[in-house]
């Protein structure tokens, strides 16, 4: 039965289920004892009339975060914070992409006060890149997390509900001003620029009003990078970082502590992703970590990527975020300008729960198989990273390497060419074509996704399994288009091969 | 103080295609199309990419010029020396070493160590028995094949055209993995597949009459790459571009100070706002309509145009995406209205030696390596170079028959799978292709359609039949529409069921 503190993808190398002692729950009650709480807020207390500005006026500090059991040291700390930061990732991630597949393709909208035609496609592809940074992000944590010789951690905030530490709650959103300015808000840095504090302070206003504030994710990263140095001194690559939560312990992360499992960790090449010496406005960063340099490196270059700061504008997720902020709110304020985005439902659901359920029976089929296919990526990722690519799955003939194949065949050949799709399927049964549309769910399942490297294998072979079943109905039941059984063909190919070597 | 051979182009491009017998050579003037030779030697511009459904070869073509050293070692171009000159042996060695590549050239790169099961190492190399000769006027083809896993692969030939000049061609474009049945699991490493791409040297002994014979002082280079499918097309950065790079880097070759706008800036606009044509139309389509004459002027009142379209070059929203050092000062400078306002001077003249050079590299990708699609990264590495994009056939550590196309995808029509989405390389390998002239920009649709998303097998199976992008005069202006795509692999087509992986190319 699923808790209601999020829900754990963990595992150990032996199969164990995790010691409880580590497994972090985050409450929403400030009912330990003083001497353990680490107070969270949003408003740092070195403020510039710069700051003033920047930071979300909300309705006051919210619930005060509690780390349960609390860290007795900075690894412990560090490690809970990292599981937190692989969770905003995934998260964020997947409402980006369901976001810009909301997107109707190649809508120009002239609007006054821009020099250029404000473009859907340029929209779609920049949301997209932003996803794609984001999982090298989440690729980046778990090395972080083997450095430090914890566990994976491919977990997703599932239930609605607050955290300080948590953007907001999670939400499948089509593009619209308000799902940007939850964005926009989410990615932004410790300090706005003058020039973009009014438009900032316009989307924080705007979203703040739907999920309340929204705590700024950097800041998980900012708080980590300290804990990464080796004094309370500002050291470089980010000397001018301000620690985040100055009331938390001031420890580092001791030397020695950092730099495990680096036979386990993923590399830029077998994930697709750039080094630290690329740029940050298209590189996907996945970045190893050896030691405490390295570490401080890789948060920096996320951090930096996310929120900057750069010498040059226009390459973060903020920036990038707040410019197609601007630009959708002129182009939605304009009298006569043509949709740019579907009538996409919001949050949709297969079963109950949902505030938009999916009762269309073609868009079920297909909306469970989605949702197969990305329980999979996550089983995938999570055991890819956790046994290395030089490793194999016990009682199976499985690599690491097969593993991080699979995960990119579901990302390529499954979740993009099912959420295309969806997105243009009805949501309820007799809607027409101009009513809501459904959208891939990306749903986790109601009961806590396995823990143990031997359950997680036993899940792939029945995720196989069931995605065959949901195949074969639609093939049987739904006459699907070319394109759809093209789709399926490439599918069924995959589970074949992941079956042989699966057992 | 004597007289110098070189071959050029220092560095020529062929392409694979499947048409048994036709071909074309590729492009010799910078910004021109390829030639076809006909009987009796007439040289045509190409205006079919395709004959009877197949791919036409691209053939690289090389030359051999003399030169007078001076005594401050200066050299002076006498003239190109054919087989009416003299004799000239030519001897070809083409490799393909992909399934043998054991190292990982860079921690971003894709490209892994292959078939690290298998010991025999030299049953994964392709390659002739010995290097190939030829030598006289229209020779018929010798052939190049070899070996993979036991398997005859046919690697190309060599001929050569009425002034005995060599003309190098690749492969069929044929691609399968030994066994057969393999799967094909990855965008660029997969074990025991194969396909024909492959580099190699290209030497010459020049025997002029009552002479010692000559090994030509500068040998060359050739790569036999994929089809570009969008020929008329450029990348934003060309392999050209990074191989100046790195000619500046080893301080053979200095940037201008102030760059000239019609001869460094405009075909840089020109090249990003030809993507429109095979990327995204709407993406680019502001470029297509630029008053020139506000861009090549120096003001400060144009400065903001001229800053929106240098953020346009300089992000142009392409992974990994990297503008060589001497190209981002050259677009500051311009950005900064530090530039020579020449936008309707008269072309420079440059030598016909440096024409070939360039025009083979120009065509060729250089805005990223991932792994890229004629060449790698390794062509950034300035030690691969013995002079300005000659590379050092001495440096036998980095620079060895099939040390280019190693470490290019294998087999390369996976990555062309893969390689979709409007950010890598849409000038060879479109992401979309204009189908109705009557309807542009409406008309965009998937290049690939409708071979599945992560069907490395589909791709493999049918690339051949795709469309080449190419560019045709309508009601006065240029468009680039799609053409030559296989009537028998509409878009609407459904892949048929392809078990597991293994199979040959499609014919």
């Amino acid at each position: 039965m699923k808790h209601s503190a999020i829900r754990n993808l963990t595992w150990h190398p032996q199969g164990e289920r995790l010691n409880a002692d580590i497994e972090r729950a985050v409450t929403t009650h400030a009912d330990t004892s003083p001497s353990t709480n680490f107070l969270v807020t949003t408003t740092p207390p070195d403020l510039t009339p710069e700051d003033e500005a920047a930071v979300p006026q909300g309705e006051g500090v919210p619930e005060p975060l509690v780390l349960s059991p609390a860290p007795t040291s900075a690894i412990e700390e560090a490690i809970a914070l990292l599981r937190i930061a692989a969770e905003v990732e995934g998260s964020l991630l997947v409402q980006y992409l369901f976001a810009a597949g909301s997107l109707l393709s190649g809508v120009n909208i002239n609007v006054p006060g821009f020099d250029h035609p404000i473009q859907t496609d340029d929209w779609y592809d920049v949301i997209r890149s932003i996803a794609k940074q984001e999982m090298g992000h989440l690729i980046t944590v778990q090395n972080l997390l083997l450095s430090l010789g914890a566990l994976p951690h491919l977990d997703r905030e599932n239930l609605p509900f607050t955290s300080p530490l948590y953007p907001f709650p999670f939400s499948l959103e089509p593009i619209g001003v308000v799902s940007l300015a939850r964005f926009v808000a989410a990615e932004a840095p410790r300090m706005v620029a003058s020039a973009d504090q009014p438009d900032y302070a316009d989307a924080v206003s705007r979203a703040g009003a739907v999920v309340g504030i929204i705590p700024r994710a950097g800041q998980i990263y900012e708080r980590l990078f300290w804990l990464f140095q080796d004094s309370d001194d500002p050291q470089e690559p980010w000397p001018t970082l301000k620690n985040p939560f100055p009331d938390w312990p001031h420890w580092h992360v001791e030397p020695s502590k950092v730099g495990l499992n680096q036979d386990r960790q993923a590399s830029p090449t077998e994930w697709r992703g750039s080094g630290d010496d690329d740029g940050p406005d298209t590189a996907v960063y996945v970045l190893q970590i050896r030691d405490n340099a390295s570490a401080r490196k890789a948060l920096y270059a996320i951090g930096l990527q996310g929120e900057g700061p750069v010498t040059e504008q226009g390459v973060t997720h903020f920036d990038k975020f707040l410019r197609i902020y601007r630009e959708l709110r002129a182009a939605a304020a304009q009298p006569a300008a043509p949709p740019y985005a579907r009538n996409q439902a919001s949050d949709p659901r297969t079963g109950l729960g949902g505030r938009q359920t999916i009762t269309d029976p073609a868009s079920l089929l297909w909306s469970h198989l989605g949702n197969v296919r990305y329980r999979l990526l996550l089983i995938d990722i999570g055991l890819a990273v956790s046994i290395g690519q030089a490793g194999a799955l016990p009682s199976a003939k499985a690599t690491g390497r097969d593993l991080t194949n699979w995960a990119f065949q579901e990302m390529i050949a499954a979740i993009k060419p099912l959420s295309e799709e969806l997105r243009q399927m009805p949501l309820q049964s007799g809607n027409g074509p101009t009513e809501l549309r459904a959208g891939l769910p990306y749903e986790l399942p109601a009961s806590d996704l396995p823990t143990s490297i031997s359950e997680q294998i036993a899940y792939l072979r029945d995720g196989i399994a069931e995605a065959k079943q949901l195949r074969e109905r639609i093939e049987d039941t739904l006459n699907p288009t070319p394109k759809q059984k093209g789709i399926l063909k490439v599918l069924a190919n995959i589970d074949s091969a992941m079956a042989q070597k699966l057992g | 103080m004597g007289t110098v051979y070189k071959i050029h182009p220092a560095i020529g491009v062929a392409r694979v295609g499947n048409h048994p017998t036709a071909y074309f050579v590729g492009p010799e003037v910078p910004g021109m199309s390829g030639m076809e030779i006909g009987t009796g030697g007439a040289e045509t511009p190409i205006r079919h990419y395709k004959q009877e459904g197949k791919i036409k070869r691209q053939a690289a073509r090389f030359r051999i010029f003399r030169y007078q050293e001076a005594a401050d070692g200066q050299l002076q171009l006498l003239g190109e020396v054919t087989a009416n000159d003299a004799q000239i042996e030519w001897r070809v060695n083409l490799v393909n070493r992909k399934a043998a590549l054991d190292h990982n050239p860079a921690p971003s790169h894709p490209a892994r160590p292959r078939n690290t099961d298998i010991t025999d190492r030299e049953s994964l190399v392709i390659r002739g028995s010995q290097p190939v000769v030829i030598s006289g006027q229209n020779q018929s083809a010798r052939e190049i094949r070899g070996q993979f896993l036991g398997t005859e692969v046919y690697l190309g030939e060599v001929r050569t055209d009425p002034g005995g000049r060599l003309l190098v061609l690749g492969g069929r474009g044929h691609s399968e993995s030994v066994p057969p049945g393999e799967d094909l699991p990855e965008f660029a490493n997969n074990d025991r597949w194969h396909d024909d791409v492959s580099d190699g040297p290209v030497t010459a002994v020049i025997s002029l009459p009552g002479q010692e014979p000559i090994v030509a002082h500068h040998p060359a280079w050739v790569v036999v790459a994929p089809p570009d499918f969008a020929p008329g097309i450029d990348s934003i950065i060309t392999l050209y571009d990074v191989a100046f790079q790195a000619a500046i880097e080893k301080g053979a070759l200095r940037p201008d100070p102030v760059p000239s706008f019609r001869r460094h800036i405009k075909p840089l606009i020109e090249r990003a706002a030809a993507l429109r044509w095979v990327n995204s139309f709407n993406k680019w389509a502001d470029l297509g309509t630029i008053d020139w004459s506000v861009l090549a002027d120096t003001g400060p009142a144009n400065a903001p145009a001229r800053a929106k379209v240098a953020k346009r070059l300089q992000r142009p929203g392409l992974r990994d995406f990297i503008m060589p050092a001497f190209m981002s000062q050259y677009v500051n400078q311009w950005a900064a209205g530090q530039f020579i306002s020449d936008l309707n001077d008269s072309d420079l003249q440059v030598p016909i030696p440096d024409q070939l050079d360039r025009a083979a590299l120009d065509a060729c990708v250089g805005n990223n390596f991932f792994p890229g699609i004629e060449a790698s990264i390794n062509l950034r590495d300035k030690d691969m170079y013995a002079r300005p994009f000659r590379l050092d056939h001495t440096n036998v550590g980095k620079v060895y028959p099939g040390c280019l196309t190693e470490i290019m995808a294998v087999p390369w029509q996976a990555d062309f799978r893969d390689c979709d989405g409007g950010v890598w390389w849409p000038s060879q390998r479109p992401d979309i292709a204009m189908t109705d002239p009557h309807n542009i920009p409406a008309s965009q649709s998937p290049w690939e359609a409708p071979i599945p998303e992560g069907d490395h097998q589909g791709m493999v199976d049918h690339v051949l039949q795709l469309g080449f992008i190419v560019g045709t005069q309508i009601n006065g202006q240029i468009v680039f529409l799609e053409v030559d795509r296989d009537p028998k692999f509409p878009r609407e087509a459904q892949i048929a069921a392809t078990e597991g992986g293994g199979s040959t190319s499609s014919a």
